[in-house]
Order: structure tokens, then C-alpha cells, then sequence
């Protein structure tokens, strides 16, 4: 039985990859960062970013079972749109992906997806902020340096955001 | 509904409603330029299914498009690969749509939009099920692993054991590459990336006690490309028989360790 949801969030992490692997993907921009913790889990944490919206976006922590396939623990999501909880209206803007509270303490499965989901205040519709968040929820001790890079990458984001509303021209 | 009127919110809402009734919303992203459709289908993860209507340069026709969410969310468990980008490119053009720049998007006519609609809505549940299997190439560190333990058995037979957990292992996590069977153990583990290294870290500390005997070596496919903190860590808890994987360099030392 491989750990639970719970004991991979709570973990104290920290970055150990000083060469951040920031990737250009068609459409998207992401971060990858190999986390170190004790005990050992080998987890990462992850961005991805939209280029044309730059309010959608997702902060990941990825879970790496032995030999097997990738799970997402927890997602910090900015405003794609809206979430269903099971159950519940659905509800719209940042939300973070959890497991469920029944999920929280049982071994993580090789099907698992964070469904559950809390929404989460307006301001982390801005990725610094909801990077932030995602450090304090899955316990990564402060980077400073990554910190910058993942505001770098939104600011850049949001420049050519604002490039593209200058340079609309209406066909009508 | 004419193709000089504005493109607004209430407009479009109109357009979808008459073909999907109450439930849908739209809401606008970017005033007169992009508009999201909000309908009640939903992912595996519970998120909604991504739908945007973008204006054009044409006077009359839309862009239906997900604006690249579909690839973005194949990326959230693997990693981006040219497979994953081809699977999704077929899967579009197999309901009428092509993939630019990471997104799949058709441009229709405002009297085609719901029928672009509803394939987009398809595109991006299928995806989800058929491209992400398709495009997964199995556990990246395999193939290294895979050498370092052939070497190992090439030299040493039967006293190799495979994806070993001791007896009493906190859990099934902290499994050892393999173990060469001696008077005292030697735990091997195959290190390719930074985050096997950790990995490897890991279960040095944590099989410490069930194991307090043996002797641990690590196999790096090249050390200087680990980051400098993994490095140190792996050093720390690992005897290293060479910078480079060398399964000479590897046997000799276990050689050594077995008969200290």
C-alpha cells in the first residue's frame, strides 16, 4: 500500500531542483520542479498556464508511484470556468482540487483524480498569489527564486494579453 | 439574426439557448473579442468542459475553440510529447476540427454554431479518455533501470532480486531497485533524474532500520546532471561506484563491498 492523500500533502517539502525546467508548449506555458522530502516521496510541482487567458491556470502537485502512472494530488486552479462538486451547485472561479475527506486518509489508487473541489477566494485568479496558496496548502517551504520565475512567466503572460487588446481591430 | 449586429453576450446566449435550452451560460472573457459557453458537462476531475467563442476577422463567422485548455490538461499527469499533440490533432480532424497552436478550433458560421458546439464538447471528453492513454509511454526511468538491473544479473545471477520491499517497509513506496544477495545485502539503485534521486533518498532513510545492514549503492546515469541539492543528498546516503553508469565500474564495486 503506497502512502495516502493525506500524508503527501502534509509532508514538508522543498524545491530541490535549483535548474527550473520552464517549458513553451503549443498554447501553454508550464514550470516543473522536482520536490525533495523526508520521508521520501517523489513528488513535483507543476504550473501550466494558458497564453491566451492567463486567469486559467493550475498549480499541481504530482505524485509518482513506482512504476507506475503520474497522479495529480492537488490542484490550485485559477478561472477556467466552473467546477461540479458531486452533489452540490457547481461552483465557478479559483478552486482548489482536493480528495474528499473520505479520500483523505486511504492509499492513493492508480485511478486517482482530486474531484472534490473548495472554491477559493477572487484574488487567486492571479497566479503569484495562487502560487502562494499552493506552497502553503501542500507545506513547499519558501523559494524565492521560483517565486519570481512563476510571477515572471505571468507577467509576460499578461503583457501579450494586453498587446493583443490594443492590437484588436474591429472587422465590423 | 443578422452578421453586422455586435457580437455581445446576449446575443450569443441567445443563439445557445434556443439549441440547449435554460442550463447553458455565457459569459464574456474578453469584452467583443471572447465569450465562454458554460454547459452542464463535466470531466473525470469534475471540471467543466472548456468552450469558447472567439470573434473573427470574418463578418458572420465564429471561432469555436478551447483555446489550447484540452492540451493543457494532458500535460497536468504526463509530460507534453509529440504523440500526445498527433493523437489530439486526429481526434479533431476526425469531428470536423484542426488544432493551431495548441488549440482545437473550427470557424462556422453563427447558423453552425451549435452543431460546433456539440463536437467540441465530444473532442474534449474523448480526449481525455483516448489521447492521454495513447500518448503515456509508460514509467520514464524504465529503461535506465531496466540496464542497471540486467547488468547486475549478468554478473551476479541469482543473488539479484528485482523491486525489493523488506519485510516491514513503512509502505509499498519505498521499494529498492534491486538487492544483491551477499553476507551483507547490497541495495542498488538506478538513478537517471533528479527526482529518482529523491526517490532513492527516500527509501535509503526509511528501509534504514528494516535493513540495518546493508550497504547502499547508487548507479547515476551522470551525476553532473543532477541538481546540485539532489547530488549532495544522493552522495550523502549513497556510496557511488562512478559519476557515469559503467556496469564494470559497478561490479568491481560491489565485488569490493561484498567480501569487506
Amino acid at each position: 500500500m503506497g502512502p495516502s492523500w493525506s500524508q503527501l500533502v502534509a509532508v514538508p517539502k522543498t524545491v530541490a531542483s535549483v535548474r527550473l525546467r520552464t517549458k513553451s508548449h503549443p498554447g501553454h506555458r508550464g514550470i516543473d520542479v522536482v520536490l525533495s522530502c523526508d520521508p521520501g516521496y517523489a513528488l513535483t510541482a507543476a504550473v501550466r498556464v494558458n497564453v491566451r487567458l492567463l486567469e486559467s491556470f493550475s498549480a499541481i502537485l504530482r505524485y509518482e508511484p513506482p512504476r507506475s502512472r503520474p497522479l495529480v494530488v492537488l490542484r490550485v486552479n485559477g478561472d477556467h470556468g466552473e467546477h461540479a462538486v458531486p452533489g452540490e451547485p457547481p461552483i465557478s472561479g479559483p478552486h482548489i482540487h482536493r480528495a474528499s475527506p473520505e479520500q483523505e486518509p486511504l492509499p492513493l489508487h492508480d485511478r486517482f483524480k482530486p474531484k472534490h473541489a473548495d472554491p477559493i477566494d477572487a484574488k487567486y485568479r492571479s497566479l503569484p498569489f495562487a502560487w502562494e496558496l499552493f506552497c502553503r496548502t501542500v507545506n513547499i517551504a519558501p523559494h524565492e527564486r521560483l517565486a519570481r520565475v512563476v510571477a515572471r512567466l505571468y507577467n509576460e503572460i499578461a503583457q501579450a494579453d494586453i498587446d493583443e487588446l490594443f492590437n484588436a481591430t474591429d472587422p465590423g | 439574426m443578422s452578421s453586422s449586429t455586435p457580437l455581445t453576450q446576449d446575443r450569443l446566449a441567445d443563439v445557445v439557448r434556443s439549441g440547449f435550452g435554460e442550463g447553458i451560460r455565457v459569459s464574456t472573457r474578453r469584452p467583443g473579442r471572447i465569450f465562454q459557453v458554460s454547459i452542464p458537462a463535466y470531466m473525470s476531475d469534475g471540471d467543466a468542459v472548456i468552450i469558447f467563442i472567439e470573434k473573427t476577422k470574418r463578418a458572420g463567422v465564429l471561432r469555436v475553440t478551447d483555446l489550447a485548455h484540452t492540451l493543457m490538461r494532458l500535460t497536468y499527469e504526463d509530460d507534453f510529447t509529440d504523440d500526445m499533440l498527433a493523437g489530439l490533432e486526429a481526434l479533431a480532424e476526425r469531428n470536423g476540427f484542426s488544432v493551431s497552436d495548441g488549440a482545437v478550433q473550427t470557424e462556422v458560421p453563427e447558423r453552425e454554431l451549435l452543431p460546433a458546439l456539440m463536437g467540441l464538447v465530444q473532442i474534449e471528453a474523448c480526449a481525455e479518455g483516448v489521447v492521454a492513454p495513447r500518448a503515456y509511454r509508460g514509467p520514464r526511468p524504465e529503461e535506465f533501470r531496466r540496464l542497471v538491473i540486467e547488468a547486475l544479473k549478468q554478473e551476479f545471477r541469482d543473488r539479484v532480486q528485482e523491486h525489493y520491499v523488506p519485510p516491514g517497509a513503512p509502505n509499498s513506496d519505498f521499494e529498492i531497485d534491486a538487492v544483491v544477495n551477499f553476507r551483507r545485502t547490497v541495495a542498488v539503485a538506478a538513478i537517471p533524474s533528479d527526482i529518482e534521486a529523491e526517490r532513492a533518498v527516500g527509501t535509503r532513510f526509511a528501509l534504514s532500520e528494516k535493513m540495518p545492514r546493508a550497504l547502499w549503492l547508487a548507479v547515476p546515469k551522470d551525476i553532473e546532471r543532477l541538481t546540485k541539492k539532489s547530488k549532495s543528498r544522493l552522495m550523502k546516503a549513497y556510496t557511488i561506484p562512478s559519476a557515469e553508469f559503467d556496469p564494470r565500474a559497478l561490479a568491481s564495486r560491489i565485488n569490493e563491498l561484498a567480501v569487506a
